[in-house]
């Protein structure tokens, strides 16, 4: 890719001006409605109504609360442990896909697809027959004896993080197919006959080959874990609230935009935050694992 | 080597055991042949698939979500291709902040996305439609640049250089090698985009207007008064159509081909 | 006060389109075509209904059509605000506490009755200047007769450990606001004082163990999977499960249950004025809101002099001296969020 420095800068902004349209659309039609939210979230609400005149009170109301901080934390873990949980699982299926047959692959890729194409509310309650105090899977442990009473699946941290794996691990692994296919397989052969193990080959070739597209997935999954309402609304319920269900009661039964809306924006702030942050660690240790 | 890769095969069978499980449930319940919602159906008959026929406004709804699922993934192919190369080749001074500013619909929960978007465009009197499908460009954006920028980034840019010195022009190399070989990544990008507008609801239920109501509100609606097999029926229609294009493209072009250009 | 609201929201989102430099709303031209009536609706089963009830009558007499927009309240309030001064729909059809902060907010037009005629036997409870109200179900106590002997009578006899783990209580976003409300008025309270009912709910959360449902489904589910024996929560559903051979009663509490009425009202500046006004006389047609009622979803018609089937006219009885509690929304909403608060720490810890 070496040209002569004189005529290195003008093809970099030639080649620049691509993301020019991409950038301009989210700006207009995403940013600045953006922006109105953000400005919901500064006003008061008073006496059933937004009351137009600034104010901090939305978020001291909601950093500023052990009950909220404890809603906050709790979201922010069902999203922590979903994203790891998809890593984990999507990982060996993303693997084998890429490095399937042509009819396996499209079994699987197909397979991956197909709960996509159920919406969530109606998956939502397809996991309630499962989940149910008498739905198939207490059924069956009843039945087995594995269990003296029912087990409670539903409205607790098990029954969301289990459904929130369900429906995020496509969002993991179809990115990670396109990068692990475009891997060059000559490479792990290489490493493998110079001596490396498989668990070598693996942490020093594959996965730091692979990082980018396992980094893309991990924070598109864990976007989505901290902000989709659909699933929480249906297996958390009311009484394991997260803050996206919190944020659909506040702004459409109660009423109260101003104090949803900085719920909102927080989910927005707390997700940046720990993606830039988790983006820093991981690219450090992968560098440290390919120096090592 | 045998043995491993025996256990990945088997440890994958369970993880789709899991994933496909729901799907399973309502899939058998769409044949089911009483109105209750036991699992597994106590008969099984094909009366719901009747009764969703029956339904003009969910045909309607249908033939809605699918035109705007198709349109949202066209333009943000477009418009998200472009700016995934400008991004990996581009060498931008703020290259990061760029790619996290596209990303950003991803961390906005799509109820904040509907809300916002009521208001904004209302207030500059843009229409039902157009408001709608401008919405579900901006969720699919992001997943169309991150899944390129992923597959172009480790996409090998030697071989475009040779067809180059071999006398093709960049844009013909890039039509010509890059887009083929990068077939896995933007099918994936495509079929994003179409899901995640096909199934969205949170945006169709503030940005829908007379005459511009999509399937999964309907469905949506439909569920809230009585939660009969029709829904899960008209979910079952939904996956055989995506598997019936899967096997027609595999007859007619070759699936193979089409995932596994390599 | 509520012009001095008006003018500030304008202010502030006219300012925001001021500042991008676009001039503000471009269509002034109508979103409704001559011979329709746009219609802001329920969709599902029961809009299905309701269109071949009121609507299809209505467009045989007229030759309007009627072109809907179909969701939930919220997102209709949401929609009906953000269009203020550029309507997309003529008409609305919402529930009681949606159609006070309509008017709240200057969106509805005031109703002529004098256009109105069947509405006249209507009680004043279903119908306001800017709303008219075509039925209501109410919100109370559900139990299976299979399994509980003795009914309960009051709100506190819920608050029993016989039902722990077998009962349910609707989320505040549906109807728990009605039940906190009903609770607290049961023991003593007042709108300035929720503290009794939401004693009661806390203490409920604790010992009982319930399941707060978040739709309605799941509360049909439970009951007719047998899961739960009694329920704070309405009564059409209940009535739905008990046709359906089902052992689930509905009891009105002693201090009373909590009416919620769906009514029908005309958006300001819509220009649909003559036949929305036409088409509010169709739903308060005694016949025809019997009709409605004798469906499958079946609740109390607010005209006294409607003809249910005997089936549904049995059902939906109400017991001699059944008291109700009738909201004054005036004194709801500025509590709301508040209470809302309250609800979430007091199930959600």
């Amino acid at each position: 890719m070496e040209q002569p420095p004189s005529r290195k800068q003008r093809p970099r902004l030639r080649a620049a001006a691509p993301v020019v349209p991409a950038l301009a659309f989210t700006l207009i039609f995403f940013i600045a409605p953006l922006a109105l939210l953000l400005a919901y979230s500064l006003f008061e609400f008073s006496g059933g109504e937004v009351a137009y005149r600034l104010t901090l009170a939305n978020y001291t109301a909601l950093l500023g609360s052990a009950f909220y901080l404890h809603i906050i934390l709790r979201t922010f873990l069902v999203a922590l442990v979903t994203t790891l949980i998809c890593v984990a699982l999507g990982y060996p299926v993303a693997w084998q896909i890429a490095r399937s047959g042509p009819r396996l692959r499209a079994l699987m890729v197909l397979g991956i697809v197909m709960p996509l194409l159920i919406g969530g509310v109606i998956r939502g309650y397809g996991w309630i027959l499962i989940l149910d105090r008498g739905g198939a899977i207490n059924h069956a442990l009843l039945a087995l004896g594995l269990a003296q009473a029912p087990l409670p699946m539903l409205y607790n941290f098990f029954g969301v993080t289990l459904t929130m794996v369900e429906v995020l691990l496509p969002f993991f692994v179809l990115p990670l197919v396109g990068v692990l296919s475009n891997m060059d397989p000559a490479l792990e052969r290489a490493a493998l006959s110079m001596g490396a193990s498989r668990l070598q080959t693996f942490l020093r070739v594959s996965l730091p080959l692979s990082a980018g597209g396992v980094a893309a997935g991990a924070s598109i999954v864990f976007s989505l874990a901290a902000s989709i309402f659909v699933i929480p609304q249906i297996i958390g319920g009311p009484s394991y609230l997260l803050l996206s269900t919190l944020a659909y009661q506040q702004i459409g039964s109660v009423g109260n935009w101003p104090f949803g809306s900085a719920v909102l924006v927080l989910i927005l702030v707390i997700t940046l935050v720990v993606l830039t942050v988790g983006s820093r660690v991981v690219s450090g240790n992968i560098r440290r694992l390919q120096e090592n | 080597m045998a043995t491993g890769k025996h256990w990945l095969s088997v440890a994958n069978a369970a993880i789709y055991l899991y994933i496909l499980a729901p799907v399973i449930v309502v899939l058998l319940i769409a044949f089911s042949g009483t109105s209750s919602l036991a699992f597994p159906p106590a008969s099984y008959s094909l009366r719901w698939f009747t009764h969703f026929a029956h339904q003009p406004e969910l045909m309607h709804a249908l033939g809605m979500s699918f035109t705007l699922a198709i349109l949202a993934s066209l333009l943000s192919l477009v418009i998200g291709g472009a700016a995934a190369f400008g991004i990996v080749r581009g060498n931008l001074p703020g290259r990061t902040l760029v790619l996290n500013g596209l990303m950003l619909p991803l961390m906005v929960p799509a109820l904040a996305i509907g809300v916002s978007f009521l208001q904004f465009y209302t207030l500059f009197g843009v229409p039902s439609f157009p408001s709608l499908l401008l919405g579900h460009i901006v969720i699919t954006l992001p997943y169309v640049v991150r899944t390129l920028v992923a597959g172009l980034e480790n996409f090998d840019v030697s071989l475009e250089n040779a067809a180059v010195s071999l006398g093709a022009t960049r844009t013909q190399a890039v039509l010509r090698v890059t887009l083929p070989m990068l077939g896995n990544s933007i099918l994936a990008a495509a079929l994003f985009s179409f899901i995640m507008s096909f199934e969205n609801l949170p945006i169709a239920l503030f940005l829908s207007g007379p005459s511009t109501v999509t399937l999964p509100m309907q469905i949506y609606s439909y569920i809230t008064w009585v939660f009969d097999p029709t829904v899960a029926a008209a979910s079952a229609i939904q996956v055989a159509i995506v598997v019936v294009l899967a096997v027609v493209i595999e007859r007619v072009v070759g699936l193979n081909r089409l995932i596994s250009l390599r | 006060m509520t012009t001095e609201y008006r003018w500030t929201r304008r202010r502030f989102l006219g300012s925001i389109g001021a500042l991008a430099g676009v001039a503000v709303p471009l269509t002034a031209r109508s979103a409704t075509k001559p011979g329709e009536v746009t219609y802001s609706t329920y969709g599902g089963d029961y809009g299905n209904w309701f269109k071949s009830v009121f609507e299809e009558p209505f467009t045989q007499a007229t030759g309007i059509r009627m072109v809907h927009d179909i969701g939930q309240n919220p997102q209709r309030y949401a929609k009906m605000k953000a269009y203020r001064a550029h309507p997309r729909f003529q008409l609305a059809n919402l529930q009681d506490r949606y159609l006070f902060e309509a008017t709240r907010d200057g969106l509805l037009d005031t109703i002529d009755y004098s256009q109105v005629p069947n509405a006249a036997a209507i009680p004043a409870t279903y119908k306001k200047p800017t709303w008219l109200g075509y039925m209501y179900l109410s919100v109370g106590m559900i139990y299976n007769s299979k399994n509980v002997h003795e009914p309960p009578h009051n709100w506190s006899d819920l608050l029993n450990d016989r039902y722990k783990g077998r009962i349910f209580i609707d989320s505040f976003n549906h109807f728990g606001m009605q039940i906190l409300v009903a609770m607290s008025f049961a023991n003593g309270g007042s709108y300035a004082n929720m503290k009794p009912g939401f004693k009661l709910i806390r203490e409920m959360a604790k010992r009982l163990k319930p399941i707060f449902i978040s739709t309605s489904q799941q509360g049909m589910q439970l009951l007719r999977s047998g899961q739960v024996d009694v329920a704070a929560w309405q009564n059409a559903r209940a009535f739905i499960l008990k046709r359906s051979g089902l052992p689930i009663e509905y009891i009105v509490p002693e201090s009373g249950d909590v009416p919620v009425t769906y009514g029908n009202a005309i958006v300001k500046n819509s220009g649909g004025r003559k036949w929305s006004e036409a088409f509010l006389n169709v739903t308060a047609s005694p016949k025809l809101q019997g009709k409605l009622v004798s469906g499958k979803y079946p609740a109390n018609p607010t005209n006294p002099d409607a003809t249910p089937s005997a089936e549904v006219a049995k059902l939906i009885a109400r017991p001699a001296g059944a008291k109700q509690v009738v909201l004054d929304y005036a004194e709801v909403l500025p509590r709301l969020a508040d209470w809302s608060r309250q609800w979430n720490e007091a199930i959600a810890g």
